[in-house]
């Protein structure tokens, strides 16, 4: 059996403000309970590792996010490149549940880097206007296919033998 | 053609139907994003530097703190919460990732 996940393009902006290139995202749960939040996700294939970005690590983590110590700890790493600099994150394991087309769910285990705020509070500059990204460790589970007339994104896993 | 596939690195675990609610929950939430996308750019014209937080039938709330933001979220009733969808675009600049 095939399994197909599929995603919208999202229109990213440009520095003048105008709309900019369509963007492939996937939509993600992070559990399946009433009050879990959906984040969606870029698909990257330039990145090693799923990261949740600012704005979406405080969404899923709520104010707790804000208080975490990303420069020790046994999970603490450093990232460079997202966001064209280096940067702090903290890996954490965590379940990803994706959708199928048939609607049945399934979760991915994975690390997920959370990374670290740029500048420390909220805002619309430094890294808080840079989305979470799906990377290779998650998409080289599947067969990625990316169609730009008519816009379509899909991760496809495909049966063994 | 030959397809290569690398080493696959992460755990899939049992796929499941979801049960009457959280289809309900998960297509009440695909509506306020689909309302999202379809409609980003007229919200982020009216709301150019502010989370949007929208739930219920798109109620569209716009907050310029996203800490307060996150707290009306949290303080919204269980049905509510289950529609949220928080909208948060970038306003400028092109993503260098």
């Amino acid at each position: 059996m095939t399994r197909r996940v599929t995603g919208p393009f999202i229109e990213a902006v440009a520095g003048d403000g105008s709309p900019h290139s369509l963007t492939p995202f996937v939509l993600v749960r992070f559990g399946l309970g009433r009050l879990d939040p959906a984040i969606a996700m870029l698909v990257d294939t330039g990145a090693d590792t799923t990261a949740l970005g600012p704005r979406d690590a405080l969404a899923l983590l709520g104010r707790s996010y804000l208080d975490v110590d990303f420069d020790r700890g046994p999970g603490a790493i450093k990232v460079r490149g997202y966001g064209g600099s280096d940067g702090s994150a903290l890996v954490s394991p965590m379940e990803l549940w994706l959708r199928d087309t048939d609607e049945i769910d399934f979760p991915v285990l994975l690390n997920v880097a959370i990374t670290k705020p740029s500048p420390a509070q909220p805002g619309d500059h430094g890294n808080w206007q840079l989305p979470s990204l799906l990377g290779r460790d998650i998409l080289s589970h599947f067969d990625l296919a990316l169609s730009y007339n008519p816009p379509s994104v899909s991760l496809i896993e495909v049966a063994t033998v | 053609m030959t397809t290569i596939h690398p080493a696959r690195k992460v755990e899939l675990g049992p796929s499941r139907t979801p049960t009457a609610a959280e289809q309900a929950d998960y297509e009440a939430r695909e509506r306020n994003h689909s309302f999202f996308l379809d409609n980003q750019w007229e919200l982020f014209d009216r709301h150019p530097r502010h989370w949007l937080l929208i739930y219920g039938e798109q109620t569209v709330e716009a907050f310029e703190d996203p800490l307060e933001c996150i707290d009306r979220r949290d303080a919204l009733d269980e049905d509510d919460r289950a529609t949220v969808w928080i909208g948060h675009p970038p306003r400028s600049g092109i993503w260098i990732l």
